[in-house]
């Protein structure tokens, strides 16, 4: 039997199109014949695989797209400017939208809150509550914001003043995420815009891990304890994202390599606890103190929606030792809705 | 867009929603696939896949997305990421159980095994010439040999079979001669 022969007695027994005999034939040498099987079934899967027209279609798409990806720092910008339509040139439209510009910079002057009322991020532990949107602290885009790149995100520093970071992760600004709930994110938060309402379920206490908290495990291995944020710290999402001020202590003897500290963040969610699946996961840098000590100092940025939140430094365990973390340090924070 | 326009969005192949999906999703499947040791390549190598994997789970007609997308592609690409780096790593990697890969509702084994099989055959066929890859395309949709002729411009449809032949011929030797394709018939 030559190749044509062959590929059409394949094609026709996978088409349905054989005699009876004929089919029952070839179901037997199928089965008295490895390389005839394989070489029916590698016919079969293409027929599937390529005679799918939406997984073509997808594929052909997809190709496409990734050849020619999209700049992903313009979220918001269409790809494409829309069509002019009507009798406006692009200079006339430019005109308008510079007037527009500054009668919204002028009412922005003019509504916006005096500086005196701008407050740092709260320290204190806020109550397990749903959330009394009305209370939540807000922030101040200085007034020259306009003049600064849209990529650029604003956050409290620690002292409560205000200044921009670039959105880019740097070395120690490792971005895990859960997605957004959201399409698109405004590049730059508005202070006036009302805030978004929270899930009030995504606040609620995870018992396992408040049982945890403040836990420093001592004994023959590392200990650490950590000094900041403060456990129930309220931290204002900024498009989207939470900067978390980390500091803290190792003590106890030598780190290795090959078990890292790392913060970890859970959900408040059980399931994510149970089923050791945090939403975010850094290394953490560490600096040598003396022959027992390690301080850590370093601000992860990291995505995700307003909710309660459990910070979890672990040591990475050996596989020797089962794999794993060992956990040595239960804090939590609150992400409320921001700009 | 909401969850549901982007399942009938994937089905569709709809090219605009990709691209805000790939806007949306991508940066988050970077930063995934960095803390875990992949690369750029690497993440969009995942995200390609994780699209064909909610396809082929979108195309079930009791399939239910019971989370948000973004929270379903998510786990999608999380475990796709880990189960190749777990095959890959097997004897070179300490992997943490945080870290391991485990089939869920998101993904399953075969279904992944399903993607990387529709890729060999992908990719077998992207290196066809152009002519062969429209040929193929039009059989594969099973359109009769006469209306094939008539699409491609051949003269008879004698020519187009033999036509098709060579192309399936190539097609087939392309796909055997790739490494990965013994193991995948073994899987």
């Amino acid at each position: 039997m030559n190749k044509e022969e062959l590929y059409d007695l394949i094609e026709r027994y996978l088409g349905g199109a054989l005699p009876d005999a004929e089919h029952q034939e070839v179901e037997r040498q199928m089965a008295i014949d490895a390389d005839f099987r394989a070489e029916v079934e590698l016919h079969r899967a293409l027929h599937t695989s390529l005679g799918d027209a939406g997984n073509f279609r997808l594929r052909t798409a997809l190709d496409n797209l990734l050849s020619n990806p999209p700049s992903i720092n313009d979220a918001s910008t269409p790809k494409t400017a829309p069509p002019l339509t009507g009798s406006f040139t692009w200079r006339q439209l430019t005109s308008i939208a510079a007037l527009l510009a500054a009668i919204g910079f002028c009412l922005w002057l003019w509504l916006a809150p005096d500086d005196k009322t701008t407050r740092p991020i709260s320290s204190q532990p806020v109550q397990n509550q749903p959330i009394d949107t009305a209370s939540l602290p807000r922030q101040n885009t200085p007034p020259d914001s306009a003049s600064l790149p849209s990529n650029w995100l604003w956050l409290a520093s620690d002292g409560g003043t205000i200044r921009p970071i670039p959105s880019q992760p740097t070395q120690n600004q490792l971005i895990d995420t859960v997605p957004p709930d959201s399409a698109s994110l405004p590049a730059r938060p508005n202070p006036n815009k009302p805030i978004a309402m929270a899930d009030p379920a995504d606040f609620a206490p995870n018992p396992v891990l408040e049982a945890k908290i403040g836990d420093m495990v001592r004994g023959s291995g590392i200990g650490f304890e950590l000094t900041s944020p403060a456990t129930g710290t309220s931290f204002q999402l900024q498009n989207g994202q939470v900067t978390l001020p980390i500091r803290g202590t190792a003590t106890g003897g030598d780190i290795s390599a090959d078990q890292p500290l790392e913060l970890l963040i859970y959900p408040n969610r059980l399931e994510a606890w149970d089923n050791k699946q945090p939403i975010a996961t850094f290394p953490m840098p560490l600096i040598r103190d003396d022959n027992d000590t390690y301080r850590v100092d370093f601000r992860p940025v990291f995505r995700t929606r307003p909710g309660l939140y459990y910070m979890v430094v672990g040591q990475r365990r050996t596989k020797e030792d089962g794999d794993g973390y060992r956990t040595l340090w239960v804090g939590k924070f609150m992400a409320q809705p921001g700009g | 867009m909401a969850q549901t326009d982007y399942l009938a969005a994937i089905l569709v192949g709809d090219r605009t929603a990709l691209e805000q999906l790939y806007r949306e999703q991508f940066p988050v499947i970077r930063g995934l696939l960095r803390n875990y040791g992949g690369s750029e390549m690497d993440a969009k190598d995942v995200f390609q896949d994780a699209v064909l994997v909610v396809y082929q789970k979108a195309k079930q007609p009791d399939f239910q997305l019971t989370s948000q997308f973004g929270t379903f592609f998510y786990s999608v690409c999380r475990n796709l990421w880990l189960s190749r780096r777990s095959k890959k790593s097997a004897s070179e990697v300490t992997i943490s159980e945080d870290a391991k890969y485990t089939a869920d509702e998101t993904s399953s084994e075969a279904e992944l095994l399903q993607v990387e099989r529709d890729n060999l055959f992908w990719r077998a066929f992207r290196q066809l010439g152009e002519d062969c890859q429209k040929l193929l395309e039009l059989f594969f949709q099973k359109l009769p040999m006469e209306t094939i002729a008539v699409q491609m411009g051949f003269g008879s449809e004698g020519y187009a079979r033999r036509r098709k032949l060579q192309c399936k011929d190539r097609l087939v030797e392309l796909v055997k001669s790739n490494p990965a394709y013994r193991e995948l018939i073994r899987a």
